[in-house]
């Protein structure tokens, strides 16, 4: 396979580092990465040693015309203005997990990638996970009977003090919206930071989000973005649902991520729950962890573990999609009704009463 | 995704995952340990290290100091000497010392044993040859800069990733690999270990080490009650 000429974009979206290894991956040439203005010490681009660096994008896209794909790592905010540069060159995106949270935005970008070349696929880490698969195996073949309700939490460490666009609303969200009519908390944290288990209850089930209601509740962080939502509501198939994205699991403030960060218990938690008329599925998909007191404050931590050697999850995607035409596992279209579920939650929060979608 | 039903298909999907040549091989059943045979070479096929729960313990030593000791309990469907050979390998490991003496007390399937490592770490680990059932651990590693364990404070069995219940009862799943889903996790530990074997192995460090600590295992079990010493019964 002829290496797919890439780019890193921005690099101070928390999962950019776990690309940084397409540099030696011989489906890839990393030809230049961009790095978002502040962000230049926060986030390992000493790995990159070697490789073209830019301030701007479009700059690196001028002087690489032979790139022919990115990976979109960069703060929400950003995201439509780097789908309009790659859309305008035929350039492939690996967007990560929010191409934007504005419906209008989204439906842009949409429009865009219409009349481009590109193939976008969107990284949700969850889909190469084992454990929702096993799930999603036991309810189709009718282990828990008629499935009457899906409980999932994705609950998380705010990465603000590392990467602090987490903590601004222009940022995160896109813009300054009040959580409620008042309130100094703005939209852009939790439930913009984790769609997951909101993709997961549409993927899991094959069904679409009717009607949701939404509450939040004082930080336990001094942030500008919310660190609770408890979202609930009903699916076209009559299925109810508790979703938990909080940021409820706390950190020691690291300006960059390093051992001594993380806190008792998890810094990541998802758990998913499923009942049915004939039985009932409690998990836990990141439960393979070991426990730790080591440097630098011995704090009883833990770090999730897995086998070597695994797949390479959204960047084999990618590359597959890029190469040899296979569909995304997740696309800019399937997506946008997960983003809209967020959305709506939004709104219930903000109006204190459910919203239909 | 295409699910996984034995060894081979794993193994195979590790191969093409990485778009690279699978040699043929044969998996031959040895005493202790299964043993690997490619392109000429043997090697010995410490599956177990592949757990995750056992590769994590080695992954924060940069943060852990020096290692003082281990602690923990191994139940399995396995022969006895087959989990003693399993633990002092797992204790070498994490301790990146070898063992130079060993304690063994006996009774029945079941044994408790303690070990000295070169470095002077030491390992007290008890053991059950259950001849059924799955294979049960906890370990703590205890170092000069903190302790790390695969069990949290709380825990001595595993916990599962997916419990079912039904009114016909109890079932769980511990679907631990994307890439090897269908797998029970010690045949998804047997293919990563096949893979790494074949393309990343020391086939000849492995052999030396599988016949030092079969020659251990053998000399303890034959002096229970006794310390066996490197040097002098090994």
């Amino acid at each position: 396979m002829e290496p797919i000429k890439v780019a890193i974009m921005s690099c101070n979206h928390g999962h950019a580092r776990g690309y940084y290894g397409i540099k030696n991956d011989p489906r890839f040439d990393l030809r230049a990465i961009s790095v978002a203005p502040g962000y230049h010490d926060r986030i390992f681009i000493e790995k990159l040693e070697g490789v073209d660096q830019y301030d701007d994008d479009e700059k690196m896209l001028d002087a690489h015309p032979e790139i022919e794909a990115v990976i979109m790592a960069s703060a929400n905010w950003y995201h439509l203005k780097q789908f309009k540069l790659c859309f305008e060159r035929n350039i492939h995106i690996l967007s990560m997990k929010i191409p934007t949270l504005d419906l209008n935005e989204y439906d842009e970008i949409l429009s865009l990638k219409k009349k481009s070349k590109s193939i976008v696929c969107v990284e949700l880490e969850m889909h190469y996970h084992a454990t929702p698969y096993r799930v999603k195996e036991l309810i189709e073949g009718g282990k828990v009977g008629k499935v009457t309700s899906f409980i999932a939490t994705n609950t998380s460490h705010n990465p603000m003090w590392w990467l602090p666009w987490h903590g601004l609303p222009e940022e995160s969200y896109g813009k300054r919206v009040p959580i409620k009519p008042g309130s100094k908390i703005c939209r852009g944290g939790c439930l913009t930071d984790h769609p997951h288990i909101f993709d997961m209850l549409r993927w899991l089930l094959d069904d679409e989000v009717v009607e949701v209601y939404a509450e939040t509740a004082p930080n336990i962080r001094n942030s500008e973005v919310e660190d609770f939502a408890f979202v609930t509501g009903i699916t076209k198939k009559g299925i109810t649902f508790s979703l938990d994205p909080s940021y409820s699991r706390t950190e020691n403030p690291a300006k960059i991520i390093a051992d001594g960060w993380e806190q008792y218990p998890k810094r990541v938690e998802v758990n998913l729950s499923v009942f049915g008329s004939d039985g009932y599925i409690i998990g836990d998909s990141y439960g393979n962890w070991i426990n730790h007191t080591g440097l630098p404050n011995h704090n009883y931590t833990s770090f999730g573990c897995g086998h070597r050697y695994g797949y390479g999850g959204s960047i084999d995607d990618f590359a597959d999609a890029v190469r040899n035409g296979a569909p995304p596992t997740i696309t800019l279209e399937r997506h946008r009704n997960t983003i809209a579920i967020i959305d709506a939650a939004y709104r219930s929060i903000y109006e204190g009463k459910p919203v239909k979608l | 995704m295409e699910k996984v039903y034995t060894v081979e298909e794993g193994v195979k999907k590790l191969f093409a995952l990485r778009k690279q040549v699978l040699p043929d091989y044969e998996i031959l059943q040895g005493k202790r340990y299964k043993i690997i045979k490619w392109n000429g070479k043997s090697a010995p096929l410490f599956s177990f290290l592949e757990h995750p729960k056992i590769l994590g313990l080695t992954l924060k030593r940069e943060i852990l100091g020096r290692p003082c000791a281990m602690t923990g309990y191994s139940v399995d469907n396995a022969a006895l000497d087959a989990l003693l050979f399993r633990e002092l390998l797992i204790a070498e490991n994490c301790f990146c010392s070898e063992v130079n003496k060993v304690t063994v007390f006996r009774s029945g399937n079941s044994a408790n044993v303690t070990a000295k490592f070169e470095n002077d770490a030491a390992l007290s680990v008890s053991l059950h040859a259950a001849g059924f059932g799955d294979n049960l651990f906890k370990h703590e590693f205890f170092n000069t800069q903190g302790m790390i364990s695969n069990r949290s404070v709380d825990t001595v069995i595993p916990q599962q990733a997916l419990n079912v219940y039904t009114a016909s009862g109890y079932e769980y799943f511990t679907d631990s690999n994307y890439a090897l889903y269908g797998l029970a996790p010690s045949d998804a530990d047997e293919a990563v270990a096949i893979y790494a074997v074949i393309t990343h192995g020391d086939a000849l460090k492995d052999s030396a080490t599988a016949e030092r600590l079969d020659r251990v295992v053998d000399v303890a079990l034959k002096n229970v009650g006794k310390c066996v010493v490197k040097g002098e019964d090994f």
